[in-house]
């Protein structure tokens, strides 16, 4: 805008000042309005000097401005390289790039301070754990032990079991974040598919439910395998744990681009999307972990995928699809 | 049989140690890396059970040294890292089997069983109890003297129980021993149950006295005849 400004003041300037000159020197005057207009002159010359110096500072400014941007835009808060910026000839600029820089270093600090935090604190917790799990075994095997104080170890041991995969989720979450699964390569989700429903042939024949393909085509993309086998994963097992429980069936339809994994399960108020807030779970289901769904959506978030959990009466659909 | 415990965890170390002990093996412990490569330089060990984690050092490492001059005797990993890239590394510096924990001990015992049997070939010789007579080499099962035919979850749960003999296993300790991880509790339970129904079933049909005891609410109990 401020170019537009200037550019637009110049011309009319420059014309009043070539008027000038041909009034000075073409026609006689009187010896005080010479002088008036010589410093007049002097004047509009001064002015239209320090407006195109200006001109030319606030360039190199909003130059030296966009580079400062760009060097944000580029900021990466995972890569550990420092970011650099070009000493400038304005103070003011440097003051703001120590300023930024600073703060950089700040939030690095704490994002670092806060990622250790989760690391350490859910592999420390493991470690107790298997202390109480070892030890609540060990007293179930005394042998005066009561029937009611069985089952209260059994109790322990079950929520501890519980804590413990909870525990792993959360790891599991924390690595997802950090970016720790490096085995990128070509996937082809319909035969992931293929496979982890065989891992989970016991489960399916137990609960009775019939596998129906609606599309059976190959998807391939760039993803991690272990990530991958962990997406199509938890979406059939929340696919098998919430299916109804008489006729129950699982539909997946798999096309290049799009991968939806339906299940007839109970009707339901609560808007898709709330499923995958973390630690928002069906009560009615004491095993369900919750965790699941947000498992999904940041390992889509990382291949630049979409989930999308549907309801329509019964059918629960969760389906994949790519960015557009 | 002699088991080297290296685990820096006080409790956790007092826990294996009482188990194993109970199991009949004859078990030393250290709680540093430091002493872990100098007991395992020293003398002789059938079996290794390692923490990776060690405050001065990494057990990855006392593995390494361990297998440059025993090749026959078993490592098994126990390491609160779970990552792939951990379990493979902990597997190509010639560790055995790996577990992640929280662990169940009886499950521990039945993998330093696997391992051990795996490299020595000590205990080759068939499983007896009473009329049960179980080879874990060809996975069969013989009923005085008669073969019987099971499905492989029948077969893992009857060697598993009787691997563990005289003690209650829970049926989440069964699931986690079948399925890892794959399986939630109120389903996997169900199933556990007609498992073990059905194999009870199979050994009675050939004439098997009743070794399989159910602890009601809690799991099943294999009782030496």
């Amino acid at each position: 805008m401020k170019k537009h400004k200037l550019l637009g003041i110049l011309p009319p300037l420059l014309a009043l000042l070539l008027g000038l000159i041909l009034i000075i020197f073409l026609f006689p005057q009187e010896f005080w309005f010479k002088i008036i207009a010589i410093l007049f002159l002097g004047i509009i010359i001064c002015v239209i000097g320090y407006n195109l110096i200006q001109k030319n500072r606030l360039e190199s400014l909003r130059e030296q401005l966009m580079q400062v941007t760009l060097t944000l835009e580029e900021f990466d808060i995972d890569e550990p390289s420092a970011v650099k910026f070009k000493p400038s000839a304005y103070p003011v600029l440097n003051d703001l790039n120590a300023n930024i820089l600073e703060l950089i270093n700040r939030i690095r600090e704490n994002y670092r301070a806060g990622k250790q935090f989760t690391q350490n604190a859910s592999h420390e917790l493991q470690t107790p754990l298997a202390v109480i799990k070892g030890q609540v075994e060990l007293l179930i095997q005394s042998p005066n032990m009561g029937e009611k104080e069985m089952n209260y170890l059994v109790g322990i041991l079950q929520n501890t079991n519980r804590l413990a995969k909870l525990n792993g989720a959360l790891i599991l979450l924390s690595k997802i974040d950090n970016r720790r699964f490096s085995d990128i390569e070509k996937i082809n989700l319909r035969k992931t598919t293929e496979e982890i429903i065989l891992n989970f042939k016991d489960l399916i024949k137990m609960k009775e439910i019939e596998i129906r393909w609606a599309e059976k085509s190959d998807w391939s993309l760039e993803m991690s395998e272990i990530l991958s086998e962990i997406l199509i994963g938890n979406l059939l097992q929340n696919a098998i744990r919430h299916n109804r429980e008489e006729n129950g069936f699982i539909e997946i339809n798999c096309t290049a681009g799009l991968l939806s994994i339906s299940n007839p399960g109970k009707p339901s108020n609560v808007p898709g999307e709330a499923y995958f807030k973390r630690f928002e779970r069906n009560s009615d289901i004491e095993e369900s972990l919750g965790l699941g769904l947000s498992i999904v959506r940041r390992i889509c978030n990382q291949f630049d995928l979409i989930a999308i959990y549907d309801i329509k009466e019964e059918l629960h659909t969760l389906s994949i699809s790519k960015k557009v | 049989m002699k088991i080297l415990i290296i685990e820096d965890e006080k409790d956790l170390q007092e826990l294996m140690l009482r188990f194993l002990k109970r199991e009949g093996y004859h078990c030393e412990t250290a709680m540093t890396y430091k002493e872990g490569i100098k007991k395992t330089m020293n003398y002789e060990y059938d079996c290794l059970v390692v923490d990776l984690n060690l405050p001065d050092g990494d057990g990855l490492k006392i593995i390494r040294h361990f297998r440059e001059d025993n090749t026959t005797s078993g490592v098994v990993v126990i390491s609160a890292r779970d990552s792939v890239e951990d379990r493979i590394s902990g597997l190509d510096i010639g560790a055995d089997d790996y577990l992640t924990k929280p662990f169940s001990l009886p499950e521990l015992n039945a993998r330093i069983k696997a391992v051990v049997r795996r490299k020595t070939g000590v205990f080759e010789k068939a499983l007896v109890l009473g009329d049960i007579s179980i080879k874990p080499d060809d996975r069969t099962v013989e009923i005085k003297g008669e073969k019987i035919t099971l499905t492989k979850k029948e077969y893992d749960i009857l060697l598993y129980l009787a691997r563990n003999k005289n003690r209650i296993i829970t049926k989440d300790s069964i699931a986690e021993y079948l399925w890892g991880d794959y399986m939630d509790n109120a389903v996997s339970f169900d199933f556990i149950y007609a498992h073990v129904k059905n194999l009870r079933k199979k050994l009675k049909d050939k004439n098997c006295g009743d070794y399989i005891r159910t602890v009601y609410g809690i799991g099943y109990k294999f009782l030496t005849p």
